[in-house]
């Protein structure tokens, strides 16, 4: 019974219900007699659940599958430049969606614009036999009874863009490719570039918090940290990484850029009851360090 | 006749997505289901299979052959739920350090709203309480019908550890269950 080797047959046997009762009880050698009855009970309510009462719906699965669909051909939009002649048009849409993005009417004749005006615009250039900027999928349609078709449809725009770094849609979209699984090396690009704002600061403790790479977390902390930002939730963050994060590096870093206001008897205390190897020690022994010279 | 899954690997390679399609609506039962005691929740699971099969487009070059496209996708899965896992626990556990209140971890849709039957809720209860090993190999094995060398294969270990983690798990299952009735 102590190799698994000495039991594949007869497991087999048990699991498939040919177990003879003296081979059942050998398998079971030392156990109480009831337990392969029990055993092929559960095996038997067990086979008996149907899994797929446990998962959602046709209609939500068809909708996840779409999601992905959808990533998939924006994953792998055409590179850069190829639409350069779509630069106007591209621009155009995004004036549209900055000025969605931040409720102004100020932005002259492309405020007007709807995106279906966009669509159509782009539809009259494919027409003239130029290739559009935009991917259609998921439609639905029917005739009306007037004979029009009303239609919905899901519209992916490619945009090329050249912005400066502070610009409020740069810095939207870096800050969306660092929480949502861009790349290793474009969520590092993400970092460097980052401009200001809370947004922004947020998708950088996110990033410092819970990336999954070392270093996308340590190259955000120190976007944090230079920024000096005193907002509380940058504090809180550096806490969170003191306390949680494996890297010592990241965790001394951390306690450098603490304000003193959240250097206190709580943080020792809470280290000294985490502390159980070198690197902790290490961490505790900064800790008591920057208390002192907050003290004096 | 069906096409297999090889061939609809091929075909997703060659650029068809449609049978990329053709393969998540094979797999989303079997992916949600792996990573659903991972993730935070209904939604959470979802959007987790979503990110798993959006993972596995990616790398699907580098699908072998050597097993199947099921056990491939469910290996995956249990990274990805695994990693989710780790992820949730950092997080609380640097909300349990800084005495930051938090909701608490919500459940999938309890088994007792949709499966018929108590001894059926209370065998697939005391499964989601179990270690996430003997679950897995319990739910690939007898909810997912999987053969025991395609167990081993998601579980990236040997027949005979898979049996052994099989037969442990079940032994661990009946005590849950006996416990809980």
């Amino acid at each position: 019974m102590d190799h698994p080797d000495n039991y594949d047959a007869l497991i087999d046997a048990l699991f498939e219900g040919r177990a003879t009762p003296e081979e059942a009880a050998r398998l079971l050698g030392d156990t109480a007699g009831d337990e392969l009855e029990e055993l092929a009970e559960i095996v038997d309510t067990l086979s008996r659940i149907d899994p797929s009462l446990r998962t959602p719906s046709e209609s939500q699965f068809r909708s996840a599958r779409k999601a992905v669909l959808d990533r998939i051909v924006a994953a792998e939009a055409p590179a850069p430049g190829r639409f350069s002649r779509w630069l106007p048009l591209a621009a155009a849409l995004a004036a549209f969606v900055v000025g969605l993005a931040i409720g102004r009417s100020d932005a002259g004749p492309a405020e007007t614009l709807t995106l279906t005006d966009l669509v159509e615009r782009g539809a009259r250039q494919t027409a003239a036999g130029m290739s559009t900027p935009f991917r259609y999928s998921n439609l639905r349609l029917r005739e009306l009874d007037d004979g029009n078709l009303a239609m919905s449809v899901d519209v992916a725009a490619e945009l090329d863009l050249v912005r400066p770094k502070d610009d409020l849609l740069v810095n939207d979209i870096l800050a969306s490719s660092l929480v949502n699984d861009a790349s290793l090396g474009t969520r590092l690009k993400a970092v460097r570039y980052a401009g200001a704002g809370p947004h922004v600061r947020r998708a950088l403790i996110a990033a410092a918090l819970d990336d999954p790479d070392f270093s996308v977390r340590l190259r955000a902390l120190e976007r944090l940290i230079e920024r000096n930002a005193p907002a509380a939730e940058t504090q809180e963050a550096l806490l969170a990484v003191i306390a949680n994060e494996e890297s010592v590096v990241m965790r001394l870093l951390a306690l450098e850029a603490l304000d003193d206001d959240y250097i206190g008897s709580d943080l020792i205390e809470t280290l000294d009851n985490e502390t159980a190897g070198d690197g902790e020690a290490a961490v505790l022994w900064y800790a008591r360090q920057r208390l002192d010279r907050r003290s004096l | 006749m069906q096409v297999d899954d090889e061939e609809l690997v091929r075909a997703t390679l060659a650029g068809e997505l449609s049978a990329f399609d053709e393969l998540m609506q094979r797999y989303e039962r079997l992916v949600y289901s792996l990573v659903v005691s991972f993730a935070d929740g209904h939604d959470g699971a979802l959007d987790l299979t979503q990110e798993i099969f959006f993972k596995a487009y990616r790398k699907l070059a580098a699908f072998d052959g050597r097993g199947t496209v099921k056990a491939w996708l469910a290996r995956i899965a249990i990274h990805e739920g695994i990693n989710q896992a780790k992820s949730a626990t950092r997080r609380q556990a640097r909300h349990d350090a800084w005495h930051v209140v938090r909701p608490t971890h919500t459940l999938a849709p309890q088994d007792d709203e949709i499966l018929s039957g108590e001894r059926k809720r209370q065998v697939a209860t005391a499964l989601e309480r179990l270690a996430p090993r003997h679950r897995l190999a319990i739910e690939l094995r007898y909810l997912q019908e999987m053969g025991i060398p395609e167990v081993a294969s998601v579980l990236e270990c040997s027949e005979g550890v898979a049996r052994n983690i099989l037969f442990r798990g079940l032994r661990k299952l009946r005590r849950q269950v006996a416990q809980a009735s």
